[in-house]
């Protein structure tokens, strides 16, 4: 193991490339618009199967626009995405919504667990959803993956902070989700929960073999990604190919 | 803290914009509704008043008779009124006059009330009763729709045996009172009024104070981490709550105003009033709004102090659980179920008023208990269901019970009520259909000063008619009772149109069971010679003509004008009247019904509006907009059917109990299954109205 900015990074660790080589998301001369301002001008991005990519940028810069439009939930203006091969930017309501479901999880910044559910109720969700069976396993052993075994019953304003960032993440494996979107996940965390929670989150992506989007501005979080991108002006700027330093030009 | 409070009220955030709305639009409602309560009960006090002033003062031995009264009875369009013969001793002494009669009209002559003038107008009938007609004031009426007639006893006229001798009207001492005050039982109404409207006008204005409380009670616990002490952010949660709600209150009160005047009808009732009678003073006028201000004060710090936010990171966080709901909860109903069979074994007035305290408790209680029992509905379904919808739909109603049910409380205590309502409407009324009509013959009854009554002038117009006079057989317990009647077998054959005696000069059968069908008798017919001269103030007489339309109006107008003081009774008369409750009762269901769709809809909206972020977490999640909607549906069902379940449950206990206080009263099946038809119209309502403000599936929670 190596340590990037006080990160543990598993050594050796390489964004792995699909079974076929496509990308698990593409975007392509996106153009994404609010009222007032263009978030999105021109940008592209590829994340390969299996890759950790970090998009940093001052707050406002667009970042969660970004994942929300990687995530469907945003119509970009012009453009293309792509998830795991299918076309986003001109998909139905409930296509992007079953795209979501399946094949990508989303982490939020305060974990957003649903207070009338338990621990395992809201990790299970997605998958109850998505009428996988036995849910509530694959809820268990995530929880277990998480570091939050026998909590299962408890409600989530039991949790720390820290512990319902984690649920969250076990809560958006659950599916085995090719690609994760992940925002500002450790925003409201202190150091060491935010150590915590980014080795959480990596951990788990790598078991599951799903590729990672962080939208972060915190520099110890971005170095422990593959690669940083920088978003400015409406376009991402590469920071480096592999875990490295943020600010430097591509 | 005063800026800091208008800054909160009228915040960008959509939910205080939202408060900002519903919250208004509360307080307008709530102020017209209780102002026009207010002016009801007013306009009643006054018409009691006036009640009270014409109230006619017995004469004791020792006193100075200012004048003599008889209160007949006159009947039009199957309203009965009052018809006060007066005799005064001296006409000029102001204390003989009723009040609203301003002069003495000429012996024989007529004042009448304008509600029934402005009838005569209307229908000449009714007007040649009244000839030459003065017309009382509005002091003289209890409102403008009464009808009410005074006679100046003609020269020659003579009243019957109930006429009384009197010291004037209004006056202390023993009395009499003139025309019905069952309205005016101004204890009773308020209590009515109090459980029809006052009720759910505080559930309103909870509804409407509780809007958006999730977003409110995260400020609060902002303010509590950063150490704002307790009583300053109950002032502040009031301020910001005043901000919106008093100006509400101001423009409720400022429209009732305006538009009091000009009401002269209480709508739904369809009840004349006095004119400007709805207006309040201005003292009372102030004093509902202050009320209104304090109610909505202290809602809003009641809906701040039992929420707890569990959302805020500065809080503490709470024990393990979800918030509890104290079984005490529903001890008020089966308190109420304990009363009514506690009823079930007393008898009279002691079942009776234990009934009554029951269904009033149950009508109470019942909502409260819901969210208990909405918690066990919401557990018992999230436990047995595979579908993740009604596993969500399930845990939603179990976490938080209470916000769910409280827009149906209304709608709960209208399924314990109305069917009660109905049963009691159901006895009040004669169910009982009349007998179908001789085809050939009708009766009119006459009772009053008989011994002076000159046929002659009273069937002038009316030449194929007979006089009969009625009494009852001496009993003899051998035989069953029988009805005498002053008819000659001739005349029974020519009405009747048949032979109508066999040769021993007795009715025979087809004949005595036609005249018992035409008088209204169940009594057996016994026919004798007709002495008209022998007639005291006691008897009764009926008259019998060949069916005709006009019978009645011509003998009333006759009866009217006769020099001695009669009474005509029909068969119209002889059917029990409605009481005038009824219509009272119906509008308080109307309004009760109106004020429970209300909550509902201000609860409905901020429900959805308050869990659009858990609809954008699932849409994030990948959920379709339908299954949302699915969802909430769901979630909205499972609330709507424990609140309909247990409403109906109760409904039926309570009226099972009433319909036990007396055979008479039927159980009243028709309304309990209207009310459960209705009430899952209203679900259809409420389903629509979740698909349309579950809308938004946007962006990140």
């Amino acid at each position: 193991m190596t340590s990037r900015g006080g990160v543990a990074v598993p050594a050796g660790r390489q964004p792995a490339q699909g079974a076929d080589g496509e990308p698990v998301a593409r975007v392509s001369g996106l153009v994404v618009e609010i009222p007032g301002r263009r978030i999105a001008d021109g940008l592209d991005l590829e994340v390969a199967a299996g890759e950790a990519v970090a998009v940093m940028g001052p707050s406002g810069s667009g970042k969660t626009t970004l994942l929300n439009t990687l995530a469907g939930l945003n119509r970009p203006a012009a453009g293309v995405v792509e998830i795991c091969g299918r076309s986003l930017h001109d998909a139905t309501q409930d296509a992007a919504a079953r795209l979501r479901l399946t094949r990508i999880g989303m982490v939020f910044q305060f974990g957003e667990l649903m207070p009338e559910l338990s621990v395992l109720e809201n990790v299970a969700l997605p998958a109850m959803f998505a009428g996988q069976e036995n849910a509530a396993a694959r809820a268990g052993e995530l929880l277990d993956l998480v570091g939050l075994p026998g909590y299962g019953d408890r409600a989530p304003e039991e949790l720390s902070g820290g512990e319902a960032q984690r649920a969250a993440i076990a809560r958006a494996l659950v599916c085995r989700p090719q690609l994760v979107l992940a925002d500002e996940p450790t925003g409201a965390l202190d150091e060491t929960n935010a150590q915590r929670v980014t080795r959480v989150l990596l951990d788990a992506c790598r078991e599951g073999g799903a590729a990672l989007v962080v939208a972060t501005h915190d520099t110890a979080v971005a170095r422990a990604m593959n690669r940083t991108m920088l978003l400015r002006s409406g376009r991402l700027h590469a920071t480096t190919a592999g875990a490295g330093e943020p600010g430097a030009a591509s | 803290m005063l800026r800091l409070a208008v800054r909160l009220a009228h915040g960008s955030h959509p939910q205080q914009r939202l408060r900002l709305v519903l919250l208004a639009v509360v307080a307008v409602i709530t102020t017209v509704t209780a102002l026009f309560t207010a002016g009801v009960l007013h306009a009643l006090s006054g018409e009691s008043h006036r009640f009270q002033d014409r109230v006619v003062t017995l004469a004791q031995d020792d006193e100075r008779v200012t004048v003599r009264v008889d209160e007949r009875t006159d009947t039009w369009d199957q309203r009965q009124y009052p018809v006060v013969w007066l005799d005064p001793a001296n006409q000029d002494d102001p204390a003989a006059m009723p009040p609203g009669m301003e002069a003495w009209p000429e012996p024989g002559g007529w004042v009448v009330s304008p509600g029934l003038a402005a009838l005569a107008q209307d229908h000449p009938d009714l007007a040649a009763r009244f000839p030459g007609a003065d017309v009382l004031t509005d002091e003289g009426v209890l409102h403008p729709g009464e009808l009410l007639a005074y006679r100046h006893m003609p020269d020659n006229g003579v009243m019957g045996v109930a006429a009384v001798d009197a010291t004037g009207f209004g006056g202390p001492g023993r009395g009499r009172a003139i025309g019905d005050d069952t309205e005016l039982d101004l204890p009773a109404m308020t209590l009515a009024l109090a459980g029809f409207v006052a009720l759910p006008l505080v559930l309103l204005a909870a509804a409407g104070t509780a809007v958006s409380a999730p977003l409110r009670a995260q400020r609060l616990a902002l303010l509590h981490a950063i150490g704002v002490p307790a009583k300053q952010r109950r002032r502040l949660v009031v301020q910001e709550a005043a901000t919106v709600f008093l100006p509400g209150i101001a423009l409720g009160t400022l429209v009732w105003t305006l538009c009091a005047p000009w009401i002269h009808t209480i709508p739904v009732v369809e009840r004349p009033v006095a004119d400007d009678a709805l207006t309040l003073p201005v003292w009372a006028t102030a004093a509902v709004a202050v009320c209104l201000a304090v109610l909505f004060a202290a809602l809003s710090t009641v809906t701040e102090h039992r929420r707890r936010d569990t959302r805020h990171r500065a809080t503490p966080r709470p024990r393990a659980g979800r918030p509890r709901l104290p079984a005490l909860r529903t001890a008020p109903a089966l308190a109420a179920v304990a009363l009514l069979v506690a009823a079930m074994f007393r008898d009279g007035d002691s079942a009776a008023m234990t009934t009554l305290a029951g269904v009033v408790l149950l009508a109470v209680g019942t909502p409260l208990a819901l969210p208990v029992i909405a918690r066990a509905a919401g557990n018992r379904m999230a436990g047995r269901a595979s579908a993740p919808e009604h596993v969500l739909a399930g845990r939603r109603l179990q976490y938080d019970p209470r916000s769910a049910v409280r827009p149906l409380y209304g709608i709960a205590a209208l399924l314990v009520i109305t069917p009660v309502v109905a049963a009691w409407i159901a006895a009040a009324r004669d169910l009982d259909p009349p007998a179908p009509p001789d085809a050939a013959v009708e009766a009119v009854w006459l009772r009053g000063a008989l011994d002076h009554m000159d046929t002659e002038i009273l069937l002038r117009d009316l030449p194929d008619a007979v006089v009969a006079p009625l009494a009852p057989g001496r009993h003899d317990p051998s035989q069953p009772p029988a009805l005498h009647i002053g008819l000659t077998c001739a005349d029974a054959g020519r009405l009747l149109k048949i032979t109508a005696c066999d040769d021993q000069a007795a009715p025979t059968p087809e004949a005595t069971q036609r005249l018992s069908t035409v008088l209204n008798t169940s009594m057996d017919i016994k026919l004798i010679s007709p002495d008209l001269g022998r007639l005291t103030a006691e008897d009764q007489v009926a008259v019998l003509a060949p069916r005709d339309a006009r019978l009645e109006t011509t003998i009333r107008a006759a009866a009217l004008a006769h020099p001695a003081a009669l009474n005509v009774l029909s068969a119209a008369d002889l059917e029990l009247q409605e009481s005038e409750l009824v219509s009272w009762i119906f509008g308080g269901i109307a309004v009760l019904g109106s004020l429970a769709f209300l909550v509902l809809a201000t609860g409905m909206i901020d429900r959805t509006a308050a869990g659009r972020r858990e609809s954008r977490l699932l849409g994030a999640l990948g959920l379709t907009l339908r299954r949302i909607r699915g969802i909430s549906t769901q979630e909205f069902l499972l609330g709507y059917a424990t609140v309909v379940g247990t409403g109906m449950a109760a409904g039926i206990i309570a009226s099972t109990a009433w319909s036990n206080l007396d055979p008479a009263i039927s159980y009243p099946v028709g309304p309990l299954v209207l009310t459960l038809a209705v009430a899952t119209a209203l679900a259809g309502f409420g389903i629509l109205g979740v698909r349309i403000m579950t809308k938004d599936t946007g962006p990140n929670p």
